[in-house]
């Protein structure tokens, strides 16, 4: 016989949370390598968004790490669709878009909290699903965004809080001014406009608050990023001037986004026993003669086999996994062979 | 006094073709339920009874082997396994089809009986538990059938086919009918035959043989 039956606990389930580099070839910090497409730019979709990459585009290794988006309430900021038809503009896609998302109601808005939180408009940072895999881990990530001379290095509250707070759902942290899941000061809501913008980890989206982010400094805390608010019935913007705003604040020089993905992969752990009584023979050709004889006389009444592969089957005897040794292993009548074979889906 | 050394070896096992084939229907098919070991790349030349150092040395060019990746094709993989025999076995069991090797015409069939040789102490016998046998290109067949075994319990489908797909087959039985596959456009416009192998094994030994199957076209 070559098959042995798995027992009942022969194997056993298990789930692990696996945290990697956020961006493209395992890379942490996207640090000054922030580079679009002007081909994206200028095609339909440029009008809604703007893909990043980590490489010029077009070349070996390049691959879209993020979008930037700019929604609006009422479509400002971008040219409607169709001039008879007011307010139907890429932005008010985007800003229904997200609202739905987050909200799951047509009537909301983005409010960012404290007094005066409610905002017509957001910027959207949209990671790739390639690159967060399962999730953006909170309290590992910072976004630094330069303005002029004014900068600002923005993470999730996620360390600062005791509690998760979910909305429609959705797991979301404050975006504060700080660093790796700690704010810099005690308040999660930061600016008279509410905090810098909200953070859904498990869809890997960074909704930012204009509001806040249009402050200066000292009036306050902001950095001066104000959006093109021009009405879209009147102003033709040919592409999405206030993604390209936020885009310049992200790649201006000593530009800093930095962050890990989170997965959880379920593994299947099969423990694999051959007792010291089974598998001491082969059926490798060339430890016989064209007669089937052993070719050692050694190997007749101490026969060793040197196992180099573990083949995992179904009830039909098809393979369906395969695992390999790191070496060849000596099997014989006074050797059990254990060893723990893992597989992942 | 050292330490024992208590660690346990985790090894990562892949999926092969077959594997994904069968996850992705979904149907209950993919179950790991057994396993076997085998030894494709060890060469038992290398064994050396006249080792200078004694008998702990003689598997030392074998146990010393690098150990190459596992390949997912389950038709290249697990060639040679290990198997469970009484000790002072001195002949090992061998399979035989009657064939060195199988040529069909289109729409052709033939029938093929394995048998073992060297097993169960007699020089030629068949399997209580029959033979599975593996097609590794199931296109080249449009019938590939086992009987004399009963696989109501197996889960395994023991007549029909994968078209379309370059996917491995396999059934189990005593007896095997095999027709050559009558769809021209496999041919393309140039090939007059095609070639792939057929994999015995038998169930109860482990004993295995391939087998080149080739398909030839009628016209």
């Amino acid at each position: 016989m070559s098959f042995i039956p798995f027992g009942t606990d022969d194997s056993v389930v298990s789930s692990e949370a696996i945290t990697a580099a956020l961006w493209s070839s395992n890379v942490y910090n996207l640090s000054s390598s922030f580079f679009t497409s002007s081909t994206q730019q200028t095609s339909t979709s440029g009008k809604s968004y703007l893909n990043v990459y980590n490489l010029a585009f077009g070349a070996s290794g390049s691959e879209t790490q993020f979008s930037v988006a700019y929604g609006h309430i009422s479509g400002s900021g971008s040219t409607v669709f169709n001039s008879s038809v007011d307010e139907k503009s890429p932005t008010r896609d985007i800003y229904g878009q997200y609202r739905n998302l987050v909200y799951g109601d047509e009537a909301s808005v983005f409010n960012f909290g404290g007094s005066n939180g409610n905002s017509r408009d957001i910027y959207v940072i949209n990671v790739n699903r390639a690159r967060y895999k399962q999730a953006i881990a909170p309290g590992t990530w910072g976004l630094k965004l330069t303005n002029s001379t004014a900068s600002i290095m923005l993470s999730d509250d996620s360390n600062s809080t005791t509690t998760t707070t979910f909305v429609g759902g959705n797991r979301v942290y404050n975006i504060v001014s700080g660093s790796l899941g700690y704010t810099y000061n005690t308040s999660s809501v930061q600016t008279d406009s509410g905090s810098y913008g909200l953070f859904f980890p498990d869809m890997g989206i960074l909704v930012l608050n204009p509001r806040a982010l249009a402050l200066t400094y000292n009036g306050k805390f902001g950095i001066g990023l104000t959006p093109d608010e021009t009405a879209a019935t009147s102003y033709s913007l040919a592409y999405n001037t206030n993604a390209s705003k936020v885009y310049n604040a992200i790649s201006a020089s000593s530009g800093n986004f930095f962050a890990r993905s989170q997965e959880t992969v379920s593994s299947t752990y099969f423990f694999v026993n051959a007792k010291s009584s089974q598998l001491n023979y082969t059926t490798n050709p060339s430890i016989i003669d064209t007669n089937g004889n052993v070719l050692y006389s050694t190997l007749v009444n101490d026969p060793q086999t040197y196992p180099t592969t573990i083949g995992m089957y179904n009830d039909a005897g098809e393979l369906l996994a395969v695992a390999k040794l790191s070496k060849p292993l000596a099997k014989d009548f006074t050797k059990q062979l254990t060893c723990r074979v893992k597989l992942e889906f | 006094m050292g330490y024992l050394d208590n660690s346990v070896v985790t090894i990562d096992a892949i999926l092969t073709k077959k594997g994904r084939e069968l996850l992705a229907r979904n149907d209950g098919s993919f179950r790991i339920t057994q396993f076997a070991m085998a030894d494709d790349e060890v060469d038992y030349t290398l064994y050396n009874p006249n080792h200078p150092s004694g008998s702990a040395f003689y598997g030392e060019a074998i146990e010393n082997m690098p150990v190459l990746e596992a390949f997912p094709d389950e038709t290249q993989i697990m060639k040679y396994k290990l198997m469970t025999l009484p000790r002072g076995t001195s002949k090992l069991p061998v399979i035989n089809v009657g064939y060195a090797s199988i040529s069909l015409r289109q729409a052709a069939s033939l029938v093929i009986t394995p048998q073992t040789l060297n097993y169960l102490g007699s020089n030629s016998t068949f399997e209580p538990d029959g033979y599975t046998v593996t097609v590794g290109d199931a296109r080249l067949l449009s019938t590939f059938t086992g009987i004399g075994i009963d696989t109501t319990n197996l889960n395994i489908s023991n007549g029909s086919t994968t078209t379309n797909t370059q996917l491995s087959k396999t059934v189990i039985g005593t007896s095997f009918t095999l027709v050559g596959t009558t769809i021209d456009t496999l041919f393309g416009t140039s090939l007059t035959s095609l070639t792939t192998t057929i994999t015995v094994q038998g169930r109860d030994s482990g004993a295995r043989i391939t087998i080149p199957l080739t398909v030839t076209k009628n016209r």
